[in-house]
């Protein structure tokens, strides 16, 4: 019985790679190395209870588990994120290797996990000024792109920083147009989604940063969302549900290099443990021929007589 | 003398056992490959909320009832042609018989289907195994594959196909209905209906607040622990005065 169990295992996990396989190639999903390889407009960390969250750009997330081997990659990103240097990312992380990342917004929630390395008591005493500083840096990042707009569009930046204003977050969240330095505070609800809609689209108008000849608003790769990644995606589901097509949000699968290393693992040695079992008992293979030899047979009698 | 004899019989259920599973191979494999498919695509899609996980399993698991309520027929048939008396006639007591079938048509399925929601999150998520939702996940499933197994097992045994088959998909596919309705119209039948189906219960209960009155699927779990060990001892008992 126990060849039943070690063959199911391997069927198993040949599916799931199969499975894996056909959603990295088809199904919009890109590896690791493929999704941060590519031109990354928008990472967002935000951290949950249990994991930890990437979000690259605004339609792809990747959900990345704290618990496990991406600390190191996450105490990466937090050093990179505090020397206000993300474009130097990609040098920094072995295993994520960021490329051509415009920007990182950082979740407060984030900082608190700086308390379970060593060396950052400091960042956390400084919280609220250490993500000021980087607001600020990129407020000013975005000011000086915006002279050379006509240049090359993708290194505009809005800031748009969400924030929960108070502990019941369902109600009221401020909204700041930091890039223009003015503040415009709007509670998050349905009706104020074409609010927080047209206030990025004056502001836009007022910079002439919309192309009018072809008719283009809002270019989301172009908008950097800054506060709990929760906010920032209730908020562009409302947007979203509203007259503007272009915002698309979704959750998008995943799929990881380590994920097909894992499976392709798991059917070697599964392979490995029938090979034995097979090759000292070979008379036992025959139960498993006989289905290859039953499809084989039927396939040359449809072939023979049609 | 006695442990010889023990080990004798253990073997003796392995090798039947495993001879049978040899001519069930095919249909076998292609439940474990769309078991497998499935979950592999439950995992992936569902990813990082263990709920969504929940919900794709419930596919799958209907696919396995069904596939025992057929194989189920295997028993049958093997029992109504005769073939059971060839079996015996070598030695094979009528306890190791029946052993080797539990062991094909409730101790396989129950193992299988669980690799095939451990084995896919192993690849996709190892860290989700850690969530305590998974091995309650797991318990329920397990009970419920029991439950349903034995109670068909007895049917089987008298040796109406047709009986084993109506009550086999009528416990797949009609009993989810008649919990959700029991829960909304007739509560108190509810945790009744949920000693057959542990695992619907279960997923009714974390869903519906109708059933928070109710006892909790943890106590409703042991009931069918409890139904399912009456039934497989009614099963060995039966099985003595079958006449094959």
């Amino acid at each position: 019985m126990l060849k039943h169990v070690v063959l199911s295992i391997l069927v198993i996990s040949l599916i799931t790679l199969l499975v894996l396989g056909i959603a990295a190639t088809t199904m919009r999903v890109r590896t690791y190395h493929a999704v941060y390889g590519s031109n990354v407009d928008l990472v967002m960390v935000d951290i949950d209870d249990d994991r930890a969250t990437l979000w690259l750009s605004i339609s792809q997330t990747l959900p990345i588990p704290t618990s496990y081997e991406n600390v190191e990659c996450f105490k990466k990103i937090i050093e990179t994120v505090l020397m206000f240097d993300p474009v130097a990312l990609g040098d920094y992380a072995t295993n994520l290797t960021i490329r051509n990342v415009k920007a990182f917004v950082v979740d407060a929630r984030l900082l608190s996990i700086l308390k379970t390395f060593a060396g950052y008591p400091s960042v956390v005493a400084n919280r609220s000024k250490i993500i000021d500083r980087i607001v600020r840096k990129y407020t000013l990042a975005e000011t000086t792109c915006i002279t050379s707009f006509a240049g090359y569009s993708r290194r505009v930046w809005i800031v748009v920083n969400v924030k929960s204003g108070s502990s019941t977050v369902s109600k009221s969240v401020p909204l700041r147009l930091a890039s223009w330095r003015s503040q415009c505070v709007l509670p998050l609800h349905p009706s104020n989604a074409s609010r927080i809609l047209l206030a990025i689209e004056v502001d836009l108008r007022r910079s002439k940063l919309i192309d009018t000849a072809n008719n283009r608003t809002l270019n989301l790769k172009n908008v950097l969302l800054t506060g709990n990644a929760t906010m920032v995606f209730n908020v562009l589901s409302l947007i979203e549900s509203s007259t503007m097509s272009e915002f698309h949000v979704k959750y998008l699968l995943v799929v990881t290099m380590q994920q097909i290393y894992r499976a392709i693992a798991i059917v070697c040695i599964c392979a490995a443990i029938l090979c034995i079992y097979y090759y000292r008992r070979p008379e036992e293979l025959e139960p498993l021929l006989r289905i290859f030899r039953r499809f084989s047979a039927r396939r040359i009698l449809r072939r023979s007589y049609g | 003398m006695r442990r010889s004899l023990d080990l004798a019989m253990v073997r003796e259920v392995l090798t039947h056992a495993s001879y049978v599973m040899d001519q069930l191979l095919r249909g076998f494999v292609v439940v474990v490959c769309l078991l497998a498919a499935f979950q592999s695509f439950a995992t992936i899609a569902s990813l990082p909320y263990v709920e969504n996980l929940k919900m794709g399993s419930v596919i799958t698991f209907i696919g396995m009832l069904a596939y025992v309520t057929f194989q189920m027929t295997s028993l049958v048939e093997e029992l109504g042609r005769g073939e059971a008396m060839l079996y015996l006639a070598h030695g094979l007591t009528k306890r190791c018989y029946l052993a080797s079938w539990i062991l094909i048509l409730c101790v396989v399925p129950i193992v299988v289907f669980v690799l095939s929601i451990v084995v896919p999150i192993a690849i996709i998520a190892p860290s989700l195994l850690n969530n305590v939702e998974i091995p309650t996940l797991i318990a329920y499933t397990v009970l419920h594959l029991a439950t349903f197994s034995s109670i068909l097992f007895l049917l089987a045994l008298s040796k109406r196909r047709g009986l084993v088959v109506a009550l086999g998909m009528a416990m797949t596919f009609l009993l989810p209905i008649a919990l959700s309705l029991a829960t909304y119209y007739f509560t108190s039948l509810a945790p009744i209906l949920g000693i057959v189906c542990p695992y619907y219960y279960y997923l009714t209960y974390e869903t519906s607040s109708k059933l928070r009155i109710c006892p909790s699927p943890p106590s409703i779990g042991l009931a069918s622990l409890v139904l399912t060990m009456i039934l497989i001892y009614a099963c060995f008992v039966k099985v003595k005065k079958l006449d094959v």
